[in-house]
């Protein structure tokens, strides 16, 4: 019981607890002392949750029937630059499928060898040749996911912004737009909208 | 539906009317509430349901994107609707991700999600919605919502509320409905109620219950009506029998008192009949036979004779009453208008004279119908019966008054038994004294009863009613008080014509000699019989008792001397006198048998014995009798 509890107060719960509706009384009680004595979770680490964050963007954007060579083929995050997420993002997408495509992460150095992607992760490494790689993209279906300041201004679609220690997403719709990808009006609502000339 | 037993037939009908279309009501709003509640719960599940769909499609973002601010808003607009009383979502790993109202502590929600679905639990309807994006697979979170069901409950109260005014409302108009209708089961009923508490309260069983249809109780009703009238019928025959019962009763009583006193008298009678007649026998023979007697002596035999007729009169005058069953009654005609003349005659005394030297004045009247028929009757009797009538309403007018004997033919009034009518000599004694109350009107016939006090024997009507009885006649009284007393004897009238028979000549001489036996248990009488009549010159043989004479009478036949006649005693111990004139008639059937009876037995119920006899002689016997019944006796041999 008690180690039912932490579980949950802790982790993974999906399908744990099952019961009745005296077990439900029970846990409402346990768990509210249960949560008010414990200390907070651990916030996961940033790039964990941006891990998630970008397999989620696969289920709130919808690309042109152009950015996937064929029915089949997977859809593909991937990661330019150096790796911020180490086994996170694989441990994010495993064993997803989004509108019957599996998920593939992919990561490369250059922009040149990113070949047929869906999703980019343009990391800090590559602040510096952020506007080139940008402008490289340009015209490719592709979802552009940055955390650099200046990111959705030189172009990036969705920025990772902190605020108040929680990651907020801006986002470039005119880039995106551009890009001929629809992101769900739904991904607007919890997202802030990148204005040019502000920022 | 309990009853009193008490409970009127009217309140039950009307409870039972009530009671099944209340139920029926109730069942019918009942299955109603029932269904509409079913498909309110489940309306509301599934009302429920898609409204969790729709927050559910709705917070995939901000889920995923772990924008708690955004996921707070969205389950804001849940304000809109009033019955959800709280909602949340949970994360992806079952934490509480955003609540509603955002200000409520977390303890009303589950500490984590269960099953997805939607439920009744605790009064409230609850559910769990996965939160998916449509593309994606992976489970974002899960929604939950909280109905507080109040939206079921107002629709409980309303329904309640319908269905008790549905209720009220047909409850009154079956109430007003079945007022009415049924009247028609229970007028019937309480009318013939009605009638049976009248019937039992007042005995009255004259009444009758309104038929009011042709229906069931309509017959019942007619079968009441059919039973009262049977009850009435019945009521009155078993009155009437009793009323004849009353009085055949008080007629038995009456005759057993007669019966018992004429008893007594019959056996005083007896005695002193037996004890004076050897005393006038020897008296009549002297006088008749001894020329020689002296003046005084003749005087004095005669006083005797005279006293001893005296006597026999007094004694006859109290046999009279007991005479009912009388066998030897000797009836011939009698002219009815003769007989009162001579009762008003010799009763001149009392309401003549000796009342107006009283001071009372009573005025005798007598209206005789002219030419009535003769009558068959003791004459004597009847003369007496009517002395006794006229001293009984001189009696009555103390204070003076009329008296009126009348005689007349009256309509025929078929007697019972008799199947023709014949007209009844009617002789009334009428006074104008106080009348009679009915209660001395129905005794005054019996023996000893008298409202004359010490003067009165209380013998005289009750001689009359012997007499009455004997000759088979009636007596009606018609009396009120303050209405005088009419005393009415019906006699009927013989069948063919009678005439009245000549006046006997007086002055028998004694007839040649004859052979004759003479039975009787008295020895005294039986030798002054025997010395009389051998004094006429006839020879005697004389017997003791009835056996002896019978014995003597077939001795003397078988020796070829019978007799000429016999004499017998009626009443005498073992055999009697009749069963001697039995044995004699048996053996010689010509030869004469004379019965002498002292009244002293009441007879059984032989046949009539007047009718084995040849003529019935009174004690104390007199010399001219005999010689009268011995001149009928046929001359030996001839």
């Amino acid at each position: 019981m008690a180690l039912l509890i932490s579980s949950s107060a802790g982790r993974s719960t999906r399908g744990a607890v099952r019961g009745g509706r005296a077990w439900l009384c029970v846990l409402a009680l346990l768990g509210a002392t249960l949560t008010a004595a414990s200390p907070p979770a651990a916030a996961p680490p940033e790039y964990r949750i941006k891990a998630v964050f970008l397999f989620n963007f696969a289920q709130f954007v919808e690309w042109p029937a152009g950015a996937f060579h064929d029915a089949q083929a997977p859809l593909v995050i991937g990661v330019l630059g150096e790796d911020p997420f180490g086994a996170d993002l694989d441990e994010a997408v495993r064993g997803e499928r989004i509108g019957g495509r599996a998920l593939v992460v992919r990561r490369c150095r250059r922009v040149e060898d990113i070949g047929e992607c869906q999703i980019l992760f343009i990391s800090g490494s590559e602040a510096d040749r952020l506007e080139k790689i940008l402008a490289r993209l340009q015209g490719r279906s592709l979802l552009t996911v940055g955390d650099a300041d200046n990111f959705n201004r030189l172009g990036g679609m969705v920025r990772f912004v902190t605020v108040n220690n929680k990651i907020r997403l801006r986002i470039n719709v005119e880039a995106a737009k551009a890009a001929e990808l629809v992101i769900s009006s739904k991904l607007l609502r919890p997202a802030m909208v990148y204005n040019p000339g502000k920022d | 539906m309990a009853f009193n037993r008490t409970t009127p037939i009217q309140q039950r009908l009307m409870r039972i009317i009530l009671g099944t279309s209340g139920v029926v009501l109730l069942l019918t709003c009942a299955a109603f509430v029932s269904y509409e509640l079913l498909t309110f719960r489940r309306t509301s599940v599934r009302e429920l349901s898609v409204l969790g769909e729709i927050i559910a499609t709705n917070s995939t973002a901000a889920l995923a994107f772990d924008n708690q601010s955004d996921a707070t808003e969205i389950l804001a607009a849940l304000r809109a609707e009033r019955h959800i009383s709280a909602a949340c979502l949970y994360d992806q790993e079952g934490r509480l991700f955003a609540r509603y109202p955002a200000d409520s502590p977390e303890a009303p929600f589950p500490p984590a999600p269960l099953a997805d679905g939607y439920r009744f639990a605790a009064g409230r309807l609850i559910g769990f919605t996965p939160v998916v994006q449509a593309r994606g697979s992976r489970r974002l979170g899960t929604l939950y919502l909280q109905s507080d069901l109040e939206a079921m409950y107002e629709r409980l109260r309303l329904y309640a509320g319908i269905a008790i005014l549905v209720i009220t409302g047909s409850s009154l108009v079956a109430y007003t409905l079945s007022r009415k209708l049924q009247q028609q089961i229970s007028r019937p009923i309480l009318a013939l109620a009605e009638t049976a508490r009248a019937v039992s309260d007042r005995q009255d069983y004259s009444v009758r219950a309104v038929k009011l249809a042709e229906d069931e109780l309509g017959l019942l009703t007619d079968a009441f009506n059919h039973m009262l009238g049977q009850i009435e019928e019945q009521n009155l025959a078993l009155q009437l029998a009793y009323d004849d019962l009353r009085q055949t009763q008080q007629l038995i009583m009456q005759q057993e008192r007669l019966r018992a006193v004429g008893q007594m008298a019959s056996g005083i009678a007896h005695d002193i009949n037996n004890a004076i007649s050897p005393a006038s026998l020897y008296a009549e023979s002297l006088l008749e036979r001894e020329p020689d007697l002296s003046p005084r002596t003749r005087d004095y035999l005669t006083m005797i004779q005279r006293s001893l007729d005296d006597v026999a009169q007094t004694v006859s005058r109290l046999r009279e009453f007991y005479r009912q069953r009388e066998p030897l009654l000797a009836l011939a005609p009698v002219a009815m208008n003769r007989l009162v003349e001579q009762a008003v005659e010799l009763t001149r005394a009392r309401w003549g004279d000796l009342s107006q030297q009283r001071g009372v004045m009573i005025e005798m009247k007598q209206e005789l119908a002219p030419g009535l028929p003769v009558i068959l009757g003791a004459e004597s009797e009847i003369r007496e019966a009517l002395i006794n009538l006229i001293f009984n309403a001189v009696d009555a007018l103390s204070a003076g008054g009329t008296i009126t004997v009348r005689t007349r033919l009256v309509g025929h009034q078929p007697a019972a038994g008799s199947t023709v009518a014949r007209p009844l000599l009617c002789v009334e004694v009428a006074d104008t004294g106080p009348g009679m109350d009915e209660e001395t009107k129905r005794r005054c016939l019996e023996p000893f009863f008298t409202t004359k006090g010490e003067r009165g024997t209380g013998l005289g009507l009750a001689m009359v009613y012997g007499m009455v009885q004997r000759h088979h006649a009636r007596i009606e009284i018609d009396s009120m008080p303050g209405r005088g007393t009419t005393m009415r004897l019906l006699f009927t009238l013989p069948e063919g014509i009678v005439e009245l028979p000549a006046e006997a000549g007086a002055g028998l001489r004694p007839r040649s000699p004859l052979r004759l036996l003479v039975v009787d248990d008295d020895p005294a009488l039986l030798k002054s019989l025997n010395q009389t009549l051998a004094g006429d010159g006839h020879f005697i043989v004389a017997c003791g008792g009835g056996q002896d004479g019978i014995d003597a009478f077939r001795a003397a036949q078988l020796a070829g001397r019978p007799f000429a006649a016999v004499i017998t005693d009626f009443g005498m111990p073992q055999v009697d006198g009749g069963q001697v004139a039995a044995a004699v008639k048996s053996a010689s059937p010509s030869t004469p048998v004379f019965l002498l009876t002292g009244w002293g037995q009441f007879f059984g119920t032989e046949e009539d014995i007047s009718s084995r006899v040849d003529r019935v002689l009174n004690k104390p016997p007199k010399l001219r009798e005999l010689r009268e019944a011995l001149a009928t006796v046929p001359a030996p041999g001839g």
